[in-house]
């Protein structure tokens, strides 16, 4: 129990925290770039939009390397990187190794096809590739990552499939991912710092009220409409209405729930973030196109996984940018996913806080457990490591550069890679993974039923409206600065 | 001894709601909504209005 951890424990054997460790190696390498002018992060393959197949993909630094040797050296670092991730973790690393090959070469293809000019260039695109018709799909390659990995984890061989999944790890991807993304956020807050730290305070205040609002209510709705039990309804409630899967856990951990109940709540987190990610994008960037920072802001708070609220976040990012850019506006890349994330952090950073909340609630009320404590511990254990690797990243690049330490110049010259190529490419693994683990059969498993009723429920009819309501509230009048 | 495994788990047996998550959801839903009007106003007050 918590009383015997240290606070270090599990510092080189959660994922969390291989998180903060592989995403900061790079943008400590980013960092030493920048400060020396050697091209150490120029090398990161870049893939790019394309009508002649050879243009798709090349180094990050152009000329550095070849194209294919670009590619190559890509995936041995990024395989040595994640493989000795996989080994201090002690998972198989023979079969994590294979299924990480495959998973590698078949989220390149799936980038080279989605960048190809034809399906993914805008209409104001259309004349710098030379082509006169496409489909105008933007940042399609993440949903031709996200529908390959669904054939895949659905419709393959069972053998296969589960074989592939050793590899599939979508909430690791994105957290090394989001690590990188600090990066972004500390040379964009260099340019627009208040702007970044109106966001920051923004996002936090929407995600206190979101918290005091959608736990209770949905934990009504499961107790009272659906009748479920209370270890039921209050990991239901955690799931719905915090972060899915961490919270679900740590809800049932907290209540000392059977391990049963947050595994089965968690396959409806998957499947349900899962829908969100395609339906949400297309109907903000419909109707909330003029409030992009409020769009961004509300996946956050109604996407319940990192990597779907993060994939949505890019996606919606391409088409709210696509769809302004016929109007004349040009808004700068990534604001409004560092919206969707930044609500989606501050609910991740409270889970701790949530967690011991409820343990504490359930300890002296609901059981009714006298002289037993909760340690004040627990928040430290509860926390999500990979924000901490987010906030180091942001402030270090941030600090460096307003503190005149280093030029933006050389700050991009060294982080560029990290934030964009390197961060993107672990996007579109997220995607590919998401769809590999992402099984259908589960909704359809004995029992689920009910509780997907509720979830569906809680989810349509209070946790979106909600979330779009208190996003507008906390974000509207915010535009992101618009692109150099 | 509850069945760890035991899928039927949500249903299989109905809980009285108590007195007390009445209190802790009205509790909670209140100063939910205390908080949404203090913080909806002080960030209207030094956020938006700059925006």
């Amino acid at each position: 129990m918590a009383e015997h951890r240290r606070w270090h424990d599990g510092m080189f054997s959660t994922e969390d925290w291989w998180a903060v460790w592989i995403g900061l190696f790079f943008v400590l390498l980013g960092l030493l770039a920048a400060a020396t002018r050697v091209d150490l992060t120029g090398w990161i393959v870049k893939f790019s939009m394309w009508v002649d197949i050879t243009k798709s993909f090349r180094a990050s630094s152009k000329g550095l390397l070849s194209p294919v040797a670009s590619l190559i050296l890509t995936y041995i670092i990024f395989t040595a990187v994640t493989c000795t991730g996989a080994k201090f973790m002690k998972w198989d690393v023979k079969k994590y190794f294979i299924a990480w090959t495959i998973i590698f070469w078949l989220t390149v293809i799936f980038y080279i096809v989605g960048q190809n000019a034809y399906i993914a260039a805008t209409e104001l695109e259309w004349k710098k590739y030379g082509i006169e018709r496409g489909l105008s799909l933007g940042g399609a390659y993440y949903i031709i990552a996200l529908f390959a990995g669904l054939f895949i984890g659905n419709l393959t061989p069972k053998r296969f499939r589960t074989f592939v999944k050793e590899a599939a790890k979508p909430e690791w991807f994105i957290k090394v991912a989001i690590v990188c993304l600090g990066t972004k956020l500390g040379l964009k807050a260099i340019e627009a710092a208040g702007f970044a730290i109106h966001l920051l305070l923004a996002g936090c205040c929407a995600t206190i009220a979101a918290y005091l609002l959608f736990w209770p209510l949905a934990y009504t709705v499961g107790r009272k409409i659906f009748k479920l039990t209370k270890e039921w309804s209050a990991c239901l409630a955690s799931a719905i209405s915090i972060c899915g899967v961490s919270a679900a856990i740590a809800t049932g951990g907290a209540i000392r729930a059977r391990p049963i109940v947050p595994i089965m709540i968690s396959s409806l987190v998957v499947v349900f973030a899962f829908s969100e990610l395609v339906i949400l994008p297309g109907v903000l960037t419909k109707y909330w196109s003029h409030e992009p920072i409020v769009a961004g802001a509300s996946l956050g708070l109604t996407v319940k996984t990192d990597g779907a609220d993060a994939a949505a976040g890019a996606i919606l990012d391409d088409l709210i940018r696509s769809k302004v850019a016929g109007e004349g506006i040009h808004w700068d890349e990534g604001w409004i996913l560092a919206s969707a994330i930044m609500t989606k952090i501050w609910i991740d950073m409270f889970i701790g806080v949530w967690a011991f909340v409820l343990a504490v609630v359930w300890v002296w009320y609901i059981e009714r457990r006298p002289g037993e404590t909760v340690p004040k511990s627990e928040i430290w254990f509860r926390f999500p490591k990979f924000v901490l690797g987010y906030f180091i990243a942001w402030f270090l690049v941030m600090g460096l550069g307003l503190a005149d330490i280093m030029t933006f110049e050389d700050l991009k010259f060294g982080i560029k890679p990290i934030e964009g190529s390197l961060r993107k490419f672990f996007f579109m693994l997220t995607f590919t993974s998401i769809g590999i683990v992402t099984d259908f059969r589960e909704l359809a498993k004995e029992g689920l039923g009910r509780l997907a009723a509720a979830y569906g429920t809680v989810l349509v009819f209070i946790i979106i409206p909600l979330g779009f309501f208190l996003a507008w509230l906390f974000h509207h009048g915010m535009m992101p600065p618009t692109a150099p | 001894m509850k069945d760890v495994n035991k899928v039927e788990a949500p249903y299989e047996t109905e809980e009285p709601w108590l007195p007390i998550e009445t209190k802790l959801v009205v509790g909670s839903v209140i100063a939910g909504i205390i908080a949404l009007i203090v913080l909806a106003t002080l960030v209207h007050m030094f956020l938006l209005g700059g925006h």
